[in-house]
């Protein structure tokens, strides 16, 4: 089916693999401790979150009346997602511009680059999962069936972050002002998603604006399934899976058309 | 995984396949760069409606058809700016043709650059793998060469290290090394013969004559009219973007020189290829011009028999191999009177001696009166690489008793009715 084209870049699977673990493993090449940083710095993370929004400011999630460290796995589990998306599309406008000699001296599949980024973010998710796991055993909690839900929605959400990916890392070829356009764009983002607060301390009418930000059903819903093992709704999740599926080819079919340029523009 | 994806497109055109006779086909081929003063035009020309142009049109590569039979090597020559890159990179895939197609069969090896799809910031293992990975080599592939290609390459311990900390030959040689190993079936070369040090170089040229004899089709830029007729049996000239002429790398090489001398296009300076200086081999010890008495002589008669003779050394006693000689002759102008290989006259090539010595003949001299100079040269088996050359050597002046004038006493007969 033409729709799932954007799946075609999969078939470097070799080369996607070596790239991706290049990345994660340069990213702590010669440090001390290695490959567990990326479990410390999550840990550290949540720790701090704990201690200031439970101790300093004592903030309450919504209504809800929780213990401690609520609200901070409540915090990282959104954050998780944004991170994910936010590590990605910062990245994106550039992945062609550093690598010119991909685009003039060498015959590479450029497609596979923001494949390759994602996968390497899906690295530090993966880790952050396993720390807010953890967190969650340590408040006594247990995890629930719905977590298998887990990975349809992380499937769109890795679908729609390609899309975006392919978009911006062909645009930003001609539009070297895209990076800043986008970092800016994504600090806003932090904040319009639901990431501090729940969608349900909106007022009613700001409840369904929301949700034109794409990332706001993500987190809410990877949020609502790590705290509360409650699944997402299954019609929701089928319109996000089919729209993921159409932003990921748009964004490669964009992404293509783009590419017959590089090479000039380089 | 290129090479499955290849698969499947040839599944679809089996029938095709199975005819396909010719390595690269090469179809009205033609590539325009649109020349914009700020990237941002190029946005606007993307989504203008208006008819309005943003670019300045420069055609690189103008309606070039060329077809290119398996186990062919083809030369391209002509002066800088002529194409010569483009088109390499356009059957390298690395450029999108603006007009025309491009049909190559078979897994191509560029060297276009070498190195290039080096990550500076990647340790050399690391860009053994994603550079295999990207000519085409599966994992189990770059494996079981891993060891060839080290050895190749010959920078010991330094594969650990970042490439960012490699000299510049270190570099290059890693990168031949993997490009080499891929058995490519189209070997695409710019220029890069001239590369490393001269062992190295040696090394380089001689897997180049071995993928030649094992049938790999080789396209290839040199500037050195020479160097294209010695190793090539096709060669193609390009002027300004547009395909002068295709064919016998003689004739093709010829009309190139033809039109330098002519001072249409104007020459350039040779490649660097013929680089002796650096860590030669060989070195050529004596030379002296005879005449038929044996004696050194400065001055002969026209149409005196003399002997050009030179000896040669050998400075690297690792250094094996077959050699062949060459001579040229010069007015003391520069004019080019003549010159000759061991080769071109079909002698086979010598083993290498520690001492050797070479005596070209002359009958008679056929020269008018003026100042001469020689050049001689060693070169290799296959006439790609000058291992010990001697520049204008043995200056000599002839003399004649003004029964001709020019640069040739041709031998003549008269007729008169």
């Amino acid at each position: 089916m033409k729709l799932f084209s954007f799946l075609t870049p999969l078939r470097h699977t070799a080369l996607i693999l070596r790239l991706a673990r290049r990345e994660v493993s340069s990213r702590y090449r010669g440090s001390f401790l290695g490959l567990a940083w990326s479990l410390i710095t999550p840990l550290i993370m949540l720790g701090i979150y704990t201690f200031v929004f439970s101790q300093v400011f004592k903030i309450r999630w919504g209504s809800l009346e929780e213990g401690t460290g609520e609200f901070a796995l409540r915090l990282f589990s959104g954050l998780i997602v944004f991170n994910f998306f936010a590590e990605n599309i910062n990245r994106a406008p550039n992945l062609i511009l550093e690598n010119p000699s991909y685009v003039k001296k060498v015959v590479f599949p450029l497609e596979i680059l923001p494949v390759t980024q994602t996968l390497s973010a899906f690295f530090n998710a993966a880790t952050s999962s396993l720390v807010l796991i953890l967190g969650i055993f340590v408040m006594g909690r247990d995890l629930g069936t719905a977590m298998l839900y887990l990975v349809p929605l992380w499937c769109a959400l890795i679908f729609v972050t390609w899309g975006i990916g392919w978009f911006l890392a062909g645009l930003g070829v001609y539009l070297r002002d895209l990076r800043h356009v986008v970092s800016m764009g994504l600090t806003i983002l932090l904040f319009l998603t639901p990431i501090f607060y729940p969608v349900t301390a909106l007022p009613a009418r700001l409840q369904k604006i929301i949700y034109l930000n794409p990332l706001a059903f993500f987190v809410e819903q990877n949020r609502n399934v790590f705290m509360a093992n409650q699944p997402p709704d299954l019609l929701t999740l089928g319109i996000a899976m089919i729209a993921s599926c159409i932003v990921a080819w748009g964004g490669f079919r964009l992404f293509e058309k783009m590419r017959k340029g590089f090479s000039d523009v380089l | 995984m290129f090479s499955n994806a290849e698969k499947e497109q040839g599944a679809d055109t089996g029938l095709e396949i199975q005819e396909k006779r010719h390595a690269v086909r090469i179809r009205n081929l033609s590539k325009k760069y649109r020349i914009y003063n700020r990237p941002r035009d190029r946005l606007l020309q993307m989504l203008n409606f208006t008819g309005r142009r943003f670019y300045k049109e420069f055609w690189a590569l103008q309606d070039v058809s060329v077809t290119v039979r398996h186990g062919e090597t083809v030369g391209i020559v002509g002066r800088n700016g002529s194409g010569k890159t483009t088109l390499l990179q356009l059957i390298c895939g690395t450029l999108t043709p603006t007009s025309g197609s491009v049909d190559v069969d078979g897994r191509t090896a560029p060297l276009l650059e070498l190195g290039s799809g080096f990550n500076p910031e990647y340790t050399g293992m690391e860009n053994i793998y994603v550079n295999g990975t990207i000519l085409g080599m599966s994992t189990a592939e770059i494996e079981s060469k891993l060891e060839s290609i080290l050895a190749f390459a010959d920078i010991g311990e330094f594969v650990h290290q970042p490439v960012k900390t490699y000299s510049s030959g270190m570099y290059i040689r890693l990168a031949f090394a993997v490009a080499i190993h891929t058995d490519p079936q189209i070997l695409i070369v710019d220029e890069i013969l001239a590369v490393g040090d001269a062992a190295f170089q040696r090394k380089c040229i001689q897997r180049f004559y071995d993928l030649r004899n094992g049938g790999c089709t080789i396209l290839f830029v040199s500037h050195d009219a020479y160097q294209v007729k010695a190793v090539c049996s096709k060669a193609l000239y390009l002027r300004r973007g547009r395909a002068v002429m295709f064919g016998d790398a003689h004739a093709v090489v010829d009309a190139y020189v033809e039109d330098l001398q002519k001072g249409v296009i104007e020459p350039e300076a040779p490649a660097s290829t013929a680089s002796p200086e650096r860590q030669a081999p060989l070195r050529i010890t004596r030379v002296r011009m005879e005449n038929a008495g044996g004696r050194c002589v400065d001055q002969v008669r026209s149409n005196e028999r003399v002997a050009l003779c030179f000896q040669y050394e050998r400075l690297d006693p690792s250094f094996e191999g077959a050699v062949s000689f060459v001579f040229n002759l010069y007015r003391q102008d520069g004019c080019y009177v003549c010159g000759a290989t061991t080769l071109m006259e079909h002698m086979a090539p010598f083993p290498v001696q520690d001492h050797g010595e070479v005596v070209v003949s002359f009958p008679e001299l056929p020269l008018t009166a003026g100042a001469y100079v020689w050049r001689v040269a060693v070169n290799d088996a296959g006439g790609m690489m000058v291992h010990a050359q001697e520049k204008n050597v043995c200056p000599f002046r002839v003399v004649d008793n003004f029964r001709s004038v020019g640069i040739v006493d041709l031998k003549r007969e008269w007729t008169i009715r």
